[in-house]
């Protein structure tokens, strides 16, 4: 993204707001996501996106996003719209109500232009567990895009909308943001309302933007964020817009990187990122120890396998999805499961095991200590440093198959980002711009900061043109 | 070896899952290995500690929905408006 690229959401939104025809524009990106040879998009929606682009050219012109065009990650609700969450047991569900974050994007004047491809039920980090095929990636097709938000990666990178709807478990959205070259954020736990998102790890997750650049994702923020009843982690709205502090001046802050963030890096992105967090930091830039990142992976996956088996007891078959011919409540459920892919039986066999009661207190429970343990290192940290900056990935976009068949190699890509999730805090990805493979740099701040991380993420934007 | 293929199976039983052999084996070794790699995560291990309710919740209350017929139309099988379940009893 270059600078002046920059605030080209918004100009948008104003030449929409001003009378420019969004059906045009509309038209313009259904005509650009019809040839997808990438996969981003699992459904594509363009008659009712059409319908919706005339309706607003008739009203009044107002709205945050008015005009903007959205994909939505397809473990979100859209009313109307298939929803597959990537996996054979819902290939002809069409969700009957709107996810929150689609009725107030909507409500912004945001088109939705379809649903985008993901790791079944978000379990991967590559984007190649999809039922309907991988995804990939824009910047590189014999690579992966990154996952599970590996469609909204794409959709992106390739132009095919200006916001992408994703979700953010370990690093959702921040991996496909470092691996296809474009920018995304997680927010704190509880900003952005999770009703009509497929859980994977309710404890940990919630809805996220990528975009080209800050701009989109701080829109996107302004649009939803705040309370929802029909979800009770949400907290309120911070009582200023996002997208103007992006503008505000930067203030003098302290950066940290932690050590254990820089163990085991593929050289050129550790280089990148340290030549990076040294531009940003402008001197102020000191090293802090988080010892319990060490058991980060751990934490995460026994925790994501616990709720993530709890979850998938919902689908059953009996009200919506898949259903198997009838043989009694236990085979029909059975046979039903049978057409899940093998990354999601082997998290419910997983979570199921490690919250059995012989042997809960050795895995589950461990877990949970070393999520407390996560969370006052990170306050720890931030009583010393304002921000902490790390990679987003270890290393660049892998190929295809490259990992596919070793779940500990496929986990270990997240090693990064899953420490913001186990610490409810909200963390970015930005690209480091440079020669061959996109790098991310991730920054992270303390829990309900998101609006210094975002302003931060403009600032690197403004610093690396 | 911490999961056995013993282990593996009741644990699929549990968790209504149905594996062919070589999806128990795969899932074994998988299981296994991860475990095996996660283990040092148990020098944490504590009384967990019990889970505090935290968030406002809205009130328990039945809300009406404007298009029941929309969620009927999902239903894999139905009889007259009413969602058919597998017989559960011989």
């Amino acid at each position: 993204m270059s600078r002046a690229d920059y605030g080209s959401l918004f100009s948008a939104v104003e030449a929409c707001r001003g009378g420019d025809s969004v059906e045009e524009r509309v038209a313009g990106f259904a005509e650009r996501a019809g040839s997808d040879p990438f996969n981003a998009y699992v459904t594509l929606a363009p008659e009712r996106a059409i319908a919706r682009a005339r309706g607003l050219d008739r009203s009044p012109r107002t709205g945050k996003l008015f005009g903007l065009v959205v994909s939505v990650k397809d473990n979100i609700a859209v009313r109307d719209v298939r929803m597959t969450c990537g996996s054979r047991i819902l290939q002809d569900y069409v969700a009957p109500y709107d996810a929150t974050v689609v009725q107030r994007l909507e409500a912004e004047g945001a088109v939705i232009l379809g649903k985008t491809n993901l790791d079944e039920f978000a379990c991967g980090s590559s984007g190649e567990r999809s039922a309907f095929g991988p995804t990939r990636n824009p910047r590189d097709p014999e690579r992966v895009p990154g996952g599970s938000s590996s469609g909204a990666g794409a959709s992106v990178a390739a132009g095919y909308c200006d916001i992408a709807v994703g979700s953010d478990t370990g690093g959702s959205v921040r991996c496909p943001a470092s691996f296809c070259g474009v920018t995304a954020f997680k927010p704190s736990y509880g900003l952005v309302s999770r009703h009509g998102l497929a859980d994977m790890a309710m404890s940990l997750e919630g809805p996220a933007p990528l975009s080209a650049s800050v701009e989109g994702c701080a829109l996107f923020l302004d649009a939803v964020c705040g309370t929802d009843p029909r979800d009770p982690a949400t907290t309120a709205t911070p009582g200023r817009r996002f997208r103007d502090a992006l503008s505000e001046p930067l203030p003098r802050l302290r950066f940290g990187v932690a050590r254990e963030m820089f163990d085991s890096l593929a050289p050129e992105v550790e280089r990148r990122t340290r030549d990076a967090a040294a531009r940003l930091a402008e001197g102020a830039l000191s090293e802090v120890s988080m010892p319990a990142l060490e058991h980060s992976l751990a934490a995460y996956y026994l925790i994501t396998y616990s709720e993530f088996a709890s979850a998938m007891q919902r689908f059953d078959g009996y009200r919506y999805g898949l259903r198997a011919p009838d043989e009694g409540l236990s085979e029909t459920t059975m046979q039903n499961r049978a057409a899940l892919g093998a990354e999601v039986k082997r998290r419910i066999l997983l979570g199921t095991y490690v919250t059995m009661k012989e042997y809960r207190g050795k895995w589950y429970s461990s877990a949970l200590a070393a999520r407390d343990a996560i969370r006052e290192g990170f306050e720890r940290a931030f009583r010393q440093v304002d921000l902490l900056l790390a990679p987003t990935m270890p290393f660049p976009a892998f190929k295809l198959a490259e990992r596919i068949s070793d779940p500990l190699a496929m986990y270990a890509a997240d090693v990064l980002t899953v420490s913001a999730n186990l610490a409810g805090v909200p963390a970015g990805s930005v690209p480091i711009p440079g020669p061959g493979l996109p790098v991310g740099l991730q920054i992270i701040g303390p829990r309900g900061e998101d609006a210094r991380v975002l302003r931060t993420m403009a600032a690197w934007e403004e610093m690396a043109g | 070896m911490t999961v056995d293929r013993e282990t593996i199976a009741r644990v699929a039983r549990v968790a209504r899952l149905q594996l062919s052999p070589e999806e128990e084996s795969r899932l074994q070794a998988d299981a296994d290995a991860i475990l095996a790699y996660f283990s040092s995560i148990q020098a944490l291990a504590g009384e967990e500690a019990p889970l505090a309710a935290s968030g406002e919740l809205r009130e328990d209350a039945v809300e009406p929905f404007s298009r029941p017929d929309e969620i009927r139309r999902g239903f894999p099988r139905q009889k007259e408006g009413v969602a058919l379940v597998p017989r559960g009893l011989r």
